[in-house]
């Protein structure tokens, strides 16, 4: 799902060379700003509210979601609008 | 194929951000918002997607295939609403505001009252990074009115205590229960001890009548009534009269509606609540076998809201009549007026609703024994009494014209209005109001949180622009105070006795029963006490 999000999110390489975008500007916006970083975190909300309620997060799975920047608060209903604090 | 919004609605307006296609007005902030009963679902554009469903926290939300038969006029309430309020300029999407810049690290908040406006002002606070919130509340209970204000027979408007449990639970949060502002801890003390302080305490008392005899025993205030039911710990040992056949109730809004069915309910029915044990015994033994509603006014002026009637109008234990004659000029007055042409179940206890009827003095010496009523006509919007007197019979009198604020110690208060002067929240920079202090007795439960967040802006305002001290002491803790591993040990303690008697909780309704429930705080954590208030 990580991986996919990247597939979904971000521009291709053709993209990318084709618009000749700086490297630094492609690792800023997707994801090591930690704006871009908090909407990683932010895109997952929903999830992690599945993920919980379906008895998926056990200490395994919390280290993994937070390595893959992912983990947070889950939200509290659906498309639910993310907090600043999250 | 729509989602249809039900009796429950409390206008929190999670819906609203939820819903991918902006089908739910009026949203906070859009023209009729305060004045509305409920929110609605536009049919036309919903598609049924349910994100709602999942953000309503009373349950209020459900798709059309779901409705019971008594929800079924809901479908027609929510569609009629987009016929006369098109919102044709809305959005294709609900606007979600954007972040402030606001440098809220290190913040902290004082919250006084736990009821709901005090936890949306403390959700709304801890939205924001690095803020710690301490709510202080009298009792050792929180939730306020929604534990000890909501009927006992509407379970899904108490499901917003879960909300309330998920905010409870947001890192920065902290209970001190138990704990009175005013008596325990001072204004001043508060406000050096916070960069903020919200007052949240809500109205705690009611609007009198003014008429002779009110205070005779038998006539009482409808607000105490329902703390007695609810198993308030200040109103646990009251005495109700409930020997005679009627009693009436002055007023007719959602708490009249409320009393009214309490008292005329199945106690069979009420014993699958959450009911205050105490008040189920004394209703089991009650003779009352009618409860009149007085309304100043016509039917078209009644105060309950359109849900709350259609919820009396279907219960199958109760009687609801009409006196009277309806003229049907709106939703509300077509509902009176098949009312009024129903025809009486024998054995039944019945609701009549009066209308045009003044109080004009209570009956009896030393108890009441009655209660004299004028009948009055609607003059330009305003009952003016026409002279004809009528005497009605009833060992109880109820007044349920409204709650009132008192004034707070250390806060400017207005009389006339009943609440602390404020603009948008701010009574001066660092000392700020929300609920029905704030605003007055008005709106309905999730009304606090559009208001809560007023306010929370008004106090991000004046931290932008540099105007809260920092705070310079620290509340230390109580022998007695209780945080929210005491209120969860009450909780759970509730529930457990809830299961065993098919019942949602069993509420503990005196203090001594609550503090044994809940482990002292203090005593378990009085190292760590100790540490905090020598930072």
């Amino acid at each position: 799902m990580r991986v996919l999000c990247d597939v979904i999110a971000t521009p291709t390489n053709q993209f990318i060379k084709q618009y000749d975008i700086p490297k630094e500007v492609i690792k800023d916006l997707y994801w090591d700003a930690p704006e871009s970083e908090k909407l990683l975190r932010d895109l997952f909300a929903d999830v992690r509210v599945l993920a919980h309620e379906a008895g998926l997060m056990n200490r395994v799975s919390t280290v993994l979601w937070k390595r893959l920047r992912i983990d947070g608060r889950p939200a509290r209903y659906r498309s639910e609008p993310a907090p600043k604090a999250a | 194929m729509p989602y249809v919004v039900t009796q429950s609605c409390c206008s929190d307006a999670a819906c609203v951000l939820a819903c991918p296609v902006n089908a739910i007005h009026p949203a906070p902030g859009e023209p009729g918002f305060a004045e509305a009963e409920m929110l609605y679902v536009d049919p036309v554009t919903c598609v049924d997607c349910g994100a709602c469903a999942t953000a309503c926290p009373v349950d209020a939300l459900q798709p059309h295939t779901k409705l019971t038969d008594q929800q079924l006029p809901f479908v027609e309430i929510n569609a009629g609403y987009y016929r006369d309020h098109p919102h044709a300029d809305r959005t294709p999407l609900a606007l979600v505001p954007k972040h402030r810049a606001s440098r809220t690290e290190g913040l902290r908040v004082a919250v006084v009252g736990a009821g709901p406006a005090g936890m949306y002002a403390a959700d709304e606070l801890l939205k924001l990074p690095g803020v710690e919130v301490d709510v202080f509340d009298r009792l050792p209970t929180p939730h306020g009115l929604a534990r000890y204000g909501v009927a006992p027979d509407h379970p899904k408007t108490k499901q917003v205590i879960e909300l309330f449990s998920q905010i409870e639970r947001e890192p920065g949060f902290r209970y001190r229960l138990n704990v009175e502002a005013g008596t325990d801890v001072s204004v001043d003390e508060l406000r050096s001890s916070y960069h903020a302080v919200i007052y949240a305490v809500g109205a705690a008392t009611d609007r009198r009548l003014g008429v002779p005899g009110e205070d005779l025993p038998g006539s009482v205030s409808a607000t105490v009534l329902v703390a007695w039911y609810n198993g308030h710990p200040d109103a646990d040992d009251n005495d109700y009269p409930l020997a005679s056949e009627r009693a009436v109730v002055v007023g007719n809004g959602n708490v009249a509606l409320d009393v009214a069915r309490i008292l005329t309910s199945d106690p069979d029915r009420l014993a699958t609540t959450d009911i205050s044990d105490r008040a189920l015994l004394a209703l089991r033994d009650s003779s009352i076998r009618e409860v009149v509603l007085l309304g100043r006014r016509g039917p078209a002026d009644a105060a309950f809201t359109l849900p709350e009637l259609i919820g009396l109008s279907n219960l199958d234990d109760i009687d609801v009549a009409v006196e009277g004659e309806v003229a049907v000029t709106s939703a509300k007055t077509q509902i009176l007026a098949e009312l009024a042409a129903r025809t009486p179940a024998p054995g039944r206890r019945r609701i009549v609703l009066r209308f045009h009827a003044a109080p004009v003095r209570m009956l009896g010496d030393d108890q009441v024994e009655g209660i004299e009523v004028v009948r009055t006509e609607v003059v330009d919007g305003r009952a003016v009494p026409t002279g004809e007197t009528e005497q009605i019979e009833a060992g109880l009198v109820l007044r349920a014209i409204g709650y009132r604020a008192r004034p707070v110690s250390g806060l400017p208060f207005d009389e006339d209005r009943a609440l602390v002067p404020n603009d948008g929240g701010r009574v001066e920079p660092g000392l700020y109001v929300g609920g029905w202090i704030k605003r007055g007795a008005t709106g309905f439960l999730g009304t606090n949180k559009s208001c809560s967040k007023e306010t929370v802006d008004r106090l991000l305002d004046d931290l932008d622009a540099g105007l809260l001290t920092a705070p310079t002491s620290v509340v230390p803790p109580f022998e007695y105070e209780l945080d929210h591993r005491g209120w969860l040990a009450i909780d759970r303690a509730e529930r457990a006795l809830g299961e065993v008697a098919g019942r949602p909780r069993v509420k503990l309704t005196d203090r001594p029963a609550l503090r044994e429930a809940a482990v002292p705080a203090v005593r378990r954590n009085a190292g760590r006490a100790r540490v905090r208030a020598g930072r």
